[in-house]
């Protein structure tokens, strides 16, 4: 069967894609698990984006928030521990085309994987990255990551964590090239569904760090913040997240912050109470490594055929007196 | 279908969800059956998962004392309606079902061939307790009752474990106790079923232990100090049993000062860096890690082997490749650990067979590693690191002094002894080496992975890259003396053909090899216990026309491992492959080498009348 140009355009159109057609499998997390909260926030966008599957793909490393690619009806790439982002990147070179997403957790990014990190901040590349931050291992039974607060009590640290926890976001916020960077909490449905957004729409590497809990391992840690929701701070701008009337009400604590202004960014990144919430920081100016390593020249056959022409004919012996510069010359 | 009768010889299997609670209790009743000095093998079957999936315990309860798993399941304890079906399905003929039947079951459900024993605990947990954490710990407790009373186990002793598991903590104890003593009630009404568990005195002075703990034990013995490390399933608990070992035995008595360092790593990358940058020092370093740690550690390892350093490795291997099944067990890592990293290089592997080797080869290989000064790899599996085993208890000779190796000291420097770091003095291949800190003038030495000559100076001139590179081969020589033998034993029938194993793969050995006599194959029998192979394993190959070696992974690597080394004919080395991440059975071994020694013709070996 063929299908006429036009009728094409009109089907692809007229499609859309419901929830369900992003769900994939009843996911494996514990109850009360950030990540159920961080999926249901990314499935809606799909949706609402209306993100073609066959053209969305989510990749991960190892660790519980890695899973996540497995619940989603998209291409999905689970891959090696501390790893997430390297794959994503090549994902993202050979298909400017594809919606690029990366689930990584704290030990992921900021422990084994941190090297890649720093250096995918600076290829920038059009991608949404989601650090699911608990603050522990989880699938391997409970250690400290870097993140953990100091005295974590955990198996390897079973009289607490010595080092202060890494900020990922000031880590992020120090690196060259840093173009967007956000924070939320995996409690607040609404705050979590608008950062999630504003990060896909921006166009660049968007991190987003998400603190959330592991009912399983740290099940008490943020309850503080769970039942004051002054210790929230909401950043508010007109670049950067309008906080809705409903929220205001809730989350009375906030601060104007111009996501331009990454020296408040900075500041704002490197406190943990209140918990900043918003957009700490968006520059649409930074280059994209794919857009920069593009070629200018429209690549036709022709092109392609004549360059390669020129490569084999260097390796041609040719007669005396029939070189190509012998002719030109003559 | 008439039931299974059997006395201290059958499976019990328990089905659970992941994270409910059940694995202390299904704990206890293992060791129950323990205290009455009938030995069992317990195996925990479970999910690379945290919560909410099934997970399986497996018991044994084998007088005969056999270590493997046999196969089958006689009773099933189904409390876990997600699997219920291939639960079920998986009762030999005969066998029995232990369900809760608080909701009623369809005949549909159930099978005719087997004997089904309901009982209402959620019911009566519901009844009994209010809080819904309660209701879901004891209902593990209250079926621990349950079988107490179908298995004729003496609840004497399960209290008694019980009030030691609880010391100190009054209230829980009795409330254990009281969930205890309703299962225990409610089915005595029932009275008891084919199954028994009669008292032995069969379990002597063994010890219930497993591997990771043991090795963690063993470092200590040997004498590590620095442990860097990188979580991984299957071996954090081997660091954190390090942890805890340490924090009794490893802390100055009056100062309070740690005699030890142990580092969670950013990666496993910087893991065995630091191990190796502590064993450059003198300290006795080691990292724990598994098949994915020790890919990413390949080209530390090559420097540790180029270097000269000692460093020690505990590979508790798991489900591969990649990430694999990282809660199942494998060997699949033999071929990647004695050639680990690019170029020219062979490592010392250590089989250690069950916990009671994982101590003494985890306290040896210290010894090793100092004396070879190169990396030392402990080769453990996901089946011996992580699940309990019954072994002979771990002993220590007090007099043994730890072997330090080779080293220059201040006196030898000052006398002005030749100090060549990579120098042959003695002909073994080994050469001295200095600590910083020595001397004040003599005895440094630079460091470095690239080539250099026997004065530790960088050259690239062919014939002392040669030398240092043939050095490096007598060195490996001479580890043949220092490493485990083989240990071998005799058929009970002269006989043609032999079978190899190493590691885990004893466990089931020794009963397929009863086995496998009953049906008429005698097979000699050599386990190996290191890397590089003794020159007796070579000599044990050689006396017979066929050997199997018996093993847990796709490639047959340690056979690969025979043939690449020992220059054997392959076809004289016959694999026996199992891989399918369980641990393996004697039932499998069995069938498998009768159908190829079918093949082979091996029942000649019998006198056959002219």
């Amino acid at each position: 069967m063929t299908t006429a140009a036009t009728e094409c355009m009109i089907k692809l159109y007229e499609e859309r894609h419901e929830l369900e057609d992003y769900q994939a499998g009843v996911p494996r997390w514990c109850t009360g698990c950030g990540d159920n909260a961080i999926l249901a926030a990314v499935q809606r966008l799909c949706r609402d984006e209306q993100l073609r599957p066959e053209k969305t793909v989510f990749v991960s490393g190892i660790g519980c928030s890695s899973r996540f690619p497995h619940y989603m009806k998209t291409y999905g790439f689970h891959g090696i521990h501390g790893r997430a982002l390297p794959v994503a990147e090549g994902v993202k070179f050979a298909r400017p085309d594809l919606h690029v997403f990366v689930n990584t957790g704290d030990g992921d990014c900021c422990s084994i994987g941190a090297a890649h990190w720093i250096h995918a901040l600076r290829y920038n590349m059009n991608m949404t990255v989601f650090l699911h931050d608990n603050q522990i291992y989880g699938l391997t039974k409970m250690q400290a990551s870097p993140t953990s607060p100091i005295g974590t009590k955990s198996n390897t640290t079973p009289r607490g964590s010595y080092l202060d926890a890494l900020q990922p976001l000031s880590v992020t916020l120090g690196v060259q090239n840093v173009s967007f960077v956000a924070q939320t909490v995996d409690w607040i449905p609404e705050l979590m569904y608008d950062i999630v957004k504003a990060a896909f729409h921006h166009k660049g590497l968007s991190f987003v760090r998400i603190v959330q809990r592991c009912p399983e391992w740290l099940p008490k840690l943020f309850d503080p913040f769970l039942h004051d929701p002054q210790r929230i701070l909401l950043l508010n701008h007109e670049d950067g997240l309008s906080i809705s009337p409903g929220l205001a009400k809730v989350y009375k604590n906030q601060e104007r912050h111009d996501p331009s202004n990454i020296n408040r960014a900075r500041e704002i990144a490197s406190a943990n109470d209140p918990i900043p919430v918003g957009i700490l920081y968006r520059n649409p100016d930074v280059p994209c490594y794919e857009d920069l390593r593009a070629s200018t020249v429209l690549r036709t056959p022709e092109l392609v055929r004549k360059g390669l022409e020129n490569e084999f004919d260097k390796y041609t012996i040719w007669p005396q007196g029939m070189e190509p510069e012998a002719q030109a010359t003559a | 279908m008439k039931p299974i009768t059997r006395v201290n010889d059958f499976v019990v299997k328990f089905a659970n969800v992941n994270g409910s609670g059940s694995a202390s209790a299904n704990a206890l009743f293992a060791r129950a059956v323990l205290r009455m000095g009938v030995p069992v093998a317990a195996r925990n079957i479970f999910p690379s998962n945290i919560q909410g999936l099934p997970t399986w315990y497996e018991v044994r309860i084998v007088e005969e004392g056999w270590r493997g798993r046999r196969g089958g399941v006689d009773l099933m304890v189904a409390m876990n309606p997600e699997t219920w079906t291939q639960d079920v399905a998986e009762i030999e003929p005969g066998g029995y079902l232990f369900y809760d039947s608080t909701r009623p079951l369809p005949e549909s459900r159930l099978r005719s061939d087997i004997t089904a024993i309901g009982m209402p605990i959620t019911a009566i947990c519901n009844a009994e307790y209010t809080d819904a954490r309660q209701r879901q710990l004891f209902k593990n407790i209250v079926y621990l009752g349950a079988l107490a009373a179908l298995l004729s186990i003496e609840p004497a002793e399960v209290e008694k474990l019980l009030a030691e598991q609880y010391r100190g903590k009054e209230a829980l104890l009795d409330a254990n106790r009281k969930a205890f003593r309703m299962g225990f009630d409610y089915e005595t009404a029932h009275g008891p079923v084919g199954l028994r568990i009669e008292r032995r005195d069969k379990v002597g002075n063994r010890i219930f232990i497993d591997g990771n703990k043991a090795a963690a034990l063993g470092a200590v013995y040997g004498g590590a100090t620095l442990c860097a490390w990188y979580p991984i399933t299957p071996s954090s608990s081997l660091a954190e049993g390090f942890i805890a070992q340490c924090r009794k035995l490893r802390i100055e008595p009056g100062t309070g000062k740690h005699r030890y360092a142990i580092v969670q790593a950013e990666d496993e990358l910087s893991s065995i860096g630091m191990v190796i940058g502590g064993a450059w020092n003198g300290a006795r370093s080691f990292t724990a890690t598994s098949g994915p740690g020790i890919s990413l550690m390949q080209e530390f390892i090559g420097l540790a082997y180029f270097a000269e350093i000692p460093a020690v490795l505990f590979d508790v291997q798991r489900g591969s490749p990649s990430t694999g099944m990282p809660t199942k067990t494998q060997q699949a890592d033999i071929l990647c650990c004695a050639y680990a990293s690019h170029g020219d290089t062979k490592h010392v592997l250590l089989f250690p067979e069950d916990p009671k080797e994982c101590f003494e080869m985890g306290a040896q290989a210290f010894d090793l590693a100092d004396r070879l000064q190169t990396p030392i790899f402990v080769m453990l599996d996901l089946d011996m690191g992580m699940q309990d085993w019954l072994c002979e208890p771990l002993t220590w000779d007090d007099s043994h002094r730890m072997d330090q190796g080779k080293r220059m000291t201040s006196a030898d420097l000052e006398a002005g002894k030749d100090f060549g770091r990579y120098l042959d003095v003695d002909g073994d291949g080994i050469t001295y080496r200095t600590i910083p800190g020595t001397h004040p003038k003599r005895g440094a030495f630079f460091t470095r992975g690239t080539s250099k000559d026997r004065y530790a100076r960088y050259t690239e001139d062919g014939s002392a890259y040669v030398d240092n590179m043939q050095r490096l081969l007598r060195k490996f020589e001479t580890a043949k003396d220092y490493v485990p033998a083989p240990v071998v034993e005799r058929a009970a029938r002269p006989t043609r053909a032999g079978v190899i194993w190493y590691g885990s793969t004893g466990a089931p050995m020794q009963e397929s090899l009863r086995a496998l006599e009953k049906l008429g194959i005698h097979l000699d029998r050599m386990r190996v216990r290191a890397f590089p192979f003794a020159d007796a394993v070579v000599d044990f190959i050689a006396e017979h026309d066929h050997v199997f070696v018996v093993e847990q992974n796709r490639d047959a690597q340690l056979r690969t491992l025979l043939v690449n080394e020992c220059g054997i004919d392959p076809g004289r080395l016959v694999p026996v492959l199992h891989y399918d991440g369980n641990p393996l059975t004697a039932r499998f071994i069995t069938r498998e080498i009768a159908e190829k020694a079918a093949v082979f013709n091996f029942k000649p070996m019998r006198k056959v009348a002219p």
